[in-house]
């Protein structure tokens, strides 16, 4: 009996444990970091040890490895940082007085064996040929990583916490910490993004784009001035007083970075979504808009997880930073995002709906599925701003979602599209481009906007529900695998060729090679429209004795309407062609050759043609071309002119009160 | 310096204008002109832009971001030369505006009789340089006072610096509210003086200045701006109120956009005579 028990109790626990194991860790865990830092407010330095662990997937061994070290951009003006001019001179102007330029250095590094790793360390560059830049730190290893095998290192660090620079960094008694530690770099392996061998993927801080890691654990204690409140990703597990200082336990899992925020003016305020707490941090006299961060979060919240997939952490922080810590605002960290609202501002003003919609959406591309922000920063950036425009558009509205104050109303995607077009040269270059290669200018346009507008355009072909269900196979597929583009290509192309046979049988090779990987612009017009009478039969047919003079058909007419393509992108569009008895047909072009005609032939002539009626295609860049009528209507234009003329009748006088 | 007492005044002020009536149709028909004749070439760049095609509806009767922003994109010079013009003819209207004040001044100082039109202009001529230097004086005192209050809080607005937004937004609606009594100071100095040098048969207007400063600051004269400016803010707020009810109705909203104009125009003719009313019984000079 006690055998058949122990028998049964060992399969019982067996069971169990292969329970537990067949559960999937949600990320892979490559990179882990237990970090105790101390912040010194006085001498504005962070003092930290960090025990990392980390995973050698790859199928080779490894020798070196190599660290980002984030804050050595702000060692000097000889950083590549700075010499890509990221950094503002409202920044640095008064930085000086205080010498706050920032820097960080690692003291001392051991692996577990005790073996010094410190003597090996040197500054190497990886994208240019700036010695004067320190943001990569190799490290030579004694007894290289095994294949599948496990690191385990420690290292004693100190930084000087720069002031008011990109990001991050202190003012008064305000501090960010965002790309803060030594970091290491990911080392991609074989079939990896576009690793066709393995090795170290870790660029220099460039001014444009920050995301790429390996995913982990974290946990961090950080031990402040007693009367500082801390705003961290993830989780708080703990808190200790020693002395006049209190450390702060917080962890989180499955990230590929960590943040936080100390200041002893923070005000929290806590709420929930589903199962994640919401802790909103603040200041006393800001506390006016923490009602809209919260409506406008959970509204977020709830789009993404019902068109995307479910956020999984248990927390999300919002740091609304003080006025003298506008420079950290705006911004995307792991479970942590930053807001930047002024409360001077009118309601109408929908900037702090904006942030927090899109610094949110980064959890997922930033974050979740944690594309490579430098080398390809459309697929973060690109992807987030098509959903703000969704989200905002159908939160706020589509005419009203960016200003809606005193009777001037501008919709976010409005707002998108007048971003790239704007842009000085919109065709400056491709969406291929790395972040630091948009050297001439663009970064944002292209990364931000244009794709935005190339993936609603897209949205106008294929139905939003298809756009749904990309984003959804997207995110199901490629959570916590960092894809490239090529991963997300194939999915567009799986999907839509799926739902779409007819007219996309072969996916969407075709359009990413013209809006992705091309520099063109996208202008559909209606070039001219022609109502005729049918020509009547005049002069010699067969019998070449009888001339033959028919009268004209007055009841008949053949209208044409002559469509132009003076961009470079081919599109197919619909045409919608409106006759003199009310009635309207839809018409499709394929947008391949520079023109093409509808021909009808009918009792009523053509009144007027429109290209993309429901103004599906935001990429083209001219709607002014998309229409056009027989007949001038001057009514609209008079009624404009009136009303114009009627402000500026108001204005005269008004200038009259100076007098 | 005063007769009447400031609603008797301002009542006055009323009847001259009610038997003055062609005055203001002659001025807000010149504006109505003017404002006509600038808006042309804008008019013609839409007439040209969405005048042949279906996007008119969209832009006549509520604000479009995405077209208007094309139609500068796309239209950029013919847009820039339209708002330069549009611009010019608001600079031709500040010499107007200083004409027909002087015009207007001169109808309310024939008191209680209707004159004849042509009386507008020569009073508009002879007070014209007069009121142009005067209006040089007060346009200058009001920049100044403009740019200290806005170099104050600009030496303030260095964000890094500053603990909280409170203060500053503090500071700045306490400018606004400064600016905006020095303003109805300087307002109510100006009709004054404009009715003091027009009693004076001097070129030079200092000596009418220098009344005008000593009897802005009496508390029948502040009373006398208050009612004017009240009545004004009055119309304003029924006219914003009357808008929001007509939505984007275009008939409705012209109509009641030129009844307001018209309103305005008479405030400056009421409030200029008023002043003369006030000062009337016992001219300074």
């Amino acid at each position: 009996m006690r055998i058949v028990l122990k028998i049964l109790i060992s399969l019982l626990l067996g069971i169990m444990i292969s329970i537990v194991s067949a559960q999937p860790t949600t990320s892979p865990r490559i990179a882990n970091y237990k970090m105790d830092v101390s912040l010194d407010v006085e001498s504005k330095k962070l003092t930290g040890k960090t025990l990392l662990s980390w995973k050698n997937t790859g199928s080779t061994e490894v020798d070196h490895l190599l660290f980002h070290m984030y804050y050595n951009a702000f060692r000097n003006t000889e950083s590549t940082f700075f010499e890509e001019g990221g950094v503002p001179e409202f920044l640095t102007q008064n930085i000086d007085e205080n010498c706050g330029w920032g820097w960080t250095h690692i003291q001392s590094m051991q692996d577990v064996y005790g073996n010094d790793l410190t003597a090996s360390m040197r500054y190497i560059t990886t994208d240019d040929t700036n010695t004067s830049d320190k943001t990569v730190l190799r490290v030579e290893l004694p007894s290289p990583v095994p294949a599948g095998g496990n690191l385990t290192l420690s290292f004693d660090w100190v930084a000087k916490i720069p002031q008011t620079m990109p990001r991050t960094g202190y003012n008064k008694e305000f501090y960010f910490f965002a790309q803060w530690f030594p970091k290491l770099g990911v080392y991609e392996t074989v079939g990896m993004r576009y690793a066709t061998e393995d090795g170290w993927n870790c660029h220099q801080y460039h001014s444009s784009g920050e995301y790429y890691a390996d995913f982990g654990n974290y946990e961090v204690s950080m031990t402040v001035p007693e009367d500082y409140i801390i705003a961290s990703s993830g989780q708080q597990v703990g808190l200790e007083k020693v002395g006049k200082k209190k450390t702060w336990h917080f962890k989180v899992d499955d990230v590929i970075d960590f943040t936080w925020s100390a200041s002893p003016h923070f005000v929290k305020k806590e709420d929930k979504y589903k199962d994640t707490d919401i802790f909103i941090y603040t200041y006393a006299d800001k506390q006016g808009s923490n009602e809209r961060f919260l409506a406008t979060l959970k509204y977020c919240m709830q789009y993404l997880d019902d068109v995307v997939g479910p956020y999984p952490y248990p927390t999300i922080t919002v740091v609304d930073p003080p006025i003298h810590g506008m420079y950290t605002g705006g911004m995307e960290y792991p479970t942590i995002i930053t807001t930047l609202n002024f409360e001077c501002l009118p309601e109408g003003i929908k900037t702090p709906e904006t942030l927090i919609v899109h610094e949110y959406i980064h959890q997922y591309f930033m974050q979740m599925i944690a594309t490579h922000e430098v080398e390809e920063p459309w697929m973060d950036e690109g992807l987030t701003t098509y959903f703000e425009g969704r989200i905002l558009n159908s939160y706020l509205g589509e005419k009203s979602s960016t200003i809606n104050w005193l009777g001037l109303t501008v919709g976010n995607r409005e707002w998108n599209r007048t971003e790239f077009f704007n842009e000085q040269n919109p065709m400056i270059a491709s969406n291929a481009r790395k972040s630091w290669q948009y050297k001439h200018g663009g970064y944002g346009p292209i990364s931000y906007n244009k794709t935005a507008l190339w993936l609603e355009t897209m949205e106008g072909m294929v139905g939003v529900e298809t756009m749904d269900e990309i984003f959804k196979t997207y995110f199901r597929q490629w959570k916590f695998k960092h894809p490239a583009r090529k991963d997300f290509i194939n999915i567009v192309n799986e999907v839509v060729a799926r739902n779409h046979p007819n007219n996309f049988p072969e996916g969407m090779d075709w359009y990413f090679e013209q809006v992705l990987f091309g520099t063109g612009m996208c202008d559909y017009a209606i070039g001219a429209i022609e109502n005729k009478r049918p020509q009547a039969r005049r002069g010699f047919f067969d019998d070449l004795d009888n001339c033959v003079s028919e009268q004209e058909n007055n009841d008949q007419y053949i209208s044409t309407v002559i469509l132009h393509r003076l961009g470079e992108i081919q599109l197919p569009v619909v045409i919608k062609v409106t006759t003199s008895d009310g009635s309207a047909e839809l018409y499709n072009w394929d947008g391949l050759e520079r023109s093409a005609e509808i021909v009808l032939e009918g009792s009523s002539p053509i009144v007027s043609a429109e290209i993309d009626p429901e103004y599906r295609i935001t990429l083209d860049h001219n709607y002014l071309n998309n229409s056009l009528t027989v007949e001038e209507k001057l009514a609209p234009v008079r009624s404009l002119s009136a009303r114009i003329i009627t402000a500026l009748q108001h204005s005269f006088e008004l200038i009259t009160m100076l007098i | 310096m005063s007769g009447m007492s400031c609603t008797a005044s301002y009542l006055a002020g009323w009847r001259s204008l009610l038997r003055n009536w062609k005055v203001l149709s002659l001025t807000y028909g010149i504006n109505l002109l003017l404002a006509f004749i600038a808006v042309g070439p804008l008019s013609n760049l839409l007439t040209k832009s969405i005048g042949r095609t279906t996007l008119g509806d969209k832009i006549s009767s509520t604000f479009d971001y995405t077209l208007i922003t094309d139609i500068i994109r796309h239209e950029g010079s013919a847009f820039e030369i339209s708002l330069a013009v549009v611009g010019s003819f608001i600079m031709l209207y500040l010499p107007w505006a200083v004409f027909y004040q002087g015009g207007y001044m001169s109808i309310i100082r024939n008191d209680n009789t209707k004159v004849k039109l042509k009386e507008f202009w020569r009073g508009g001529a002879e007070y014209f340089f007069r009121y142009l230097r005067l209006t040089i004086y007060t346009l200058g005192s009001t920049l100044l006072v403009l740019y200290i209050l806005s170099r104050l809080l600009i030496n303030k607005v260095q964000p890094f610096n500053l603990d909280s937004e409170g203060p500053l937004m503090t500071q700045f609606w306490g400018s606004i509210l400064v600016f905006l009594i020095i303003a109805f100071i300087i307002g109510i100095f100006k009709e004054l003086a404009k009715n003091l040098i027009a009693a004076s048969d001097k070129k030079m207007i200092s000596t009418a200045n220098l009344l005008a400063i000593k009897g802005t600051f009496r508390s029948r004269a502040i009373f006398l701006s208050l009612i004017n400016l009240l009545v004004l803010l009055v119309a304003a707020a029924l006219y914003f109120l009357l808008r929001k009810l007509i939505g984007s109705h275009l008939i409705p909203a012209i109509i009641v956009g030129q009844l307001f104009l018209i309103y305005r125009l008479a405030y400056k003719y009421i409030r200029l005579a008023s002043y003369y009313y006030y000062l009337k019984p016992k001219p300074m000079l």
